[in-house]
């Protein structure tokens, strides 16, 4: 049996490399078209000098999905993409960034709905994209109830927290927003009635430190529940953070939170 | 064209490789798996699934490749499809939706809670799939880690099938071992 096993496996991992081939095509594939929808014609260009994607291989919960993405080097980027390529809306959100957006890791949770790539690209200061891409194992996370009761979800929609940390440089300063809202794809069935929960989840979220732009982000149904965005700020002495929220029921939320003394 | 006939007879043996390989693993992944609920699953869909379905047969990717070569059984797919939200801006673009060929697709069949409509669809559906022969093996499967196929084959054990078999590590196992899929698009009351 042992040896079968062994022979099995040299023969599995030649297949592995002899189909990579056709798999990777279709990802290619599925990934031209994808972009085209989001970006339209434009070129998009290798972007592992410029960006680190992180992201599990594999995730149990489908609906959760840690994601984070880092510029790396020195060209200046505008804005940033995530892109959930065989989600059924594949855009998670465009951060438009700003002045008060320091170059760490940028962090969020995601529904994928099944395996596929992950992109994220950026947008050079002359224009240009870039993306870098990771393969992700999870699936049903469209389909997935959400966590929380939704009589609470309401009742708490809108609700912000801003958990920061002081560092040993007082004027970066690494923030995880935290909104409450259950974020509804219009996938996800009430398991009590069957019925499906009307879509309802946030169009945009506007960040300010000291009325300094920190980034303006574009979101849809493939940001999870909860949203939770990791950043780091450019503080300046008594600059309050603003955080502005919008949904797709025109719902507005907003926050102030004092600066760090 | 070339490529493609070469790829073939490799592709019959990288499959029995592969099937080796998923059968060896499966048994030692089970170890931890939750109990069967009372009744029909109401919790979030994907999550570890039961090792077992009362009143049916649980089967790996090489039992399903076989039932398929010897008896052409009725082969349910209970995927969820996905719904655009109306007004949504970000993009619509659902991926074709692949399964195993010759199933049949009957999305929102294995929520934790079905309409009488529903249920109607399913009994007539089956009827006609099964030729109104209920010793016709019946599979039923979703994705990986997925509630909904334990709830569906439970349905169709409960309409009084007696050869029904789960399939619970569904299309991702089955094209992860290489096999083949096809495109279709979705039927019954769950259809937008």
């Amino acid at each position: 049996m042992k040896r079968l096993m062994i022979a099995s496996t040299l023969l599995a991992l030649t297949c592995v490399t002899a189909y990579a081939g056709d798999e990777n095509a279709d990802r290619d594939a599925r990934w031209r078209d994808v972009a085209t929808s989001i970006f339209g014609e434009r070129a998009i260009e290798d972007g592992s000098s410029m960006l680190k994607l992180t992201a599990p291989d594999s995730a149990m919960n489908a609906a959760l999905v840690p994601i984070s993405v880092e510029l790396t080097g020195d060209r200046p980027v505008v804005a940033v993409s995530v892109v959930i390529d065989n989600n059924p809306s594949p855009l998670v959100g465009t951060f438009h960034l700003g002045p008060a957006f320091a170059r760490q890791p940028l962090k969020m949770r995601v529904r994928i709905d099944e395996f596929t790539l992950v992109h994220a690209v950026a947008e050079a200061g002359d224009g240009k994209l870039y993306a870098v891409s990771r393969y992700v194992k999870a699936a049903g996370g469209c389909s997935a109830p959400d966590a929380v009761a939704s009589t609470d979800a309401l009742a708490r929609m809108g609700k912000m927290q801003l958990r920061r940390e002081r560092g040993l440089d007082a004027s970066l300063v690494p923030a995880q927003l935290l909104i409450s809202h259950p974020n509804y794809n219009g996938m996800q069935q009430d398991p009590k009635s069957g019925q499906y929960t009307p879509a309802r989840y946030l169009e945009k979220v506007s960040v300010t430190v000291g009325g300094v732009k920190a980034f303006d982000l574009e979101s849809g149904i493939s940001m999870s529940e909860d949203p939770s965005i990791s950043f780091t700020y450019h503080a300046k002495d008594g600059a309050a953070v603003e955080v502005k929220a919008t949904d797709s029921s025109s719902a507005t939320f907003s926050h102030h939170f004092d600066a760090l003394q | 064209m070339k490529r493609k006939a070469a790829a073939t007879g490799t592709m019959a043996l990288c499959v029995s490789a592969l099937l080796l390989l998923a059968s060896a693993a499966t048994a030692s992944a089970q170890d931890d798996a939750p109990p069967e609920p009372e009744g029909y699953w109401q919790g979030a869909m994907n999550g570890r699934v039961p090792a077992t379905i009362s009143g049916g047969t649980v089967i790996v990717t090489k039992d399903l490749a076989e039932l398929i070569a010897t008896e052409k059984p009725v082969l349910v797919d209970v995927v969820p499809a996905p719904r655009r939200p109306p007004g949504q801006t970000t993009g619509w673009l659902p991926l074709p939706h692949h399964n195993i060929p010759g199933s049949v697709w009957i999305p929102g069949l294995g929520s934790g809670v079905i309409s009488t409509e529903m249920k109607d669809y399913a009994h007539r559906k089956l009827e006609e799939l099964t030729g109104h022969d209920n010793t016709k093996p019946i599979v039923v499967y979703c994705r990986d880690n997925c509630w909904a196929s334990w709830n569906a084959a439970k349905r169709v054990i409960v309409q009084g099938y007696p050869r029904v078999y789960w399939y619970p590590d569904g299309i991702e196992a089955w094209q992860d071992a290489g096999l083949s899929t096809k495109v279709v698009t979705p039927e019954g009351p769950g259809v937008e």
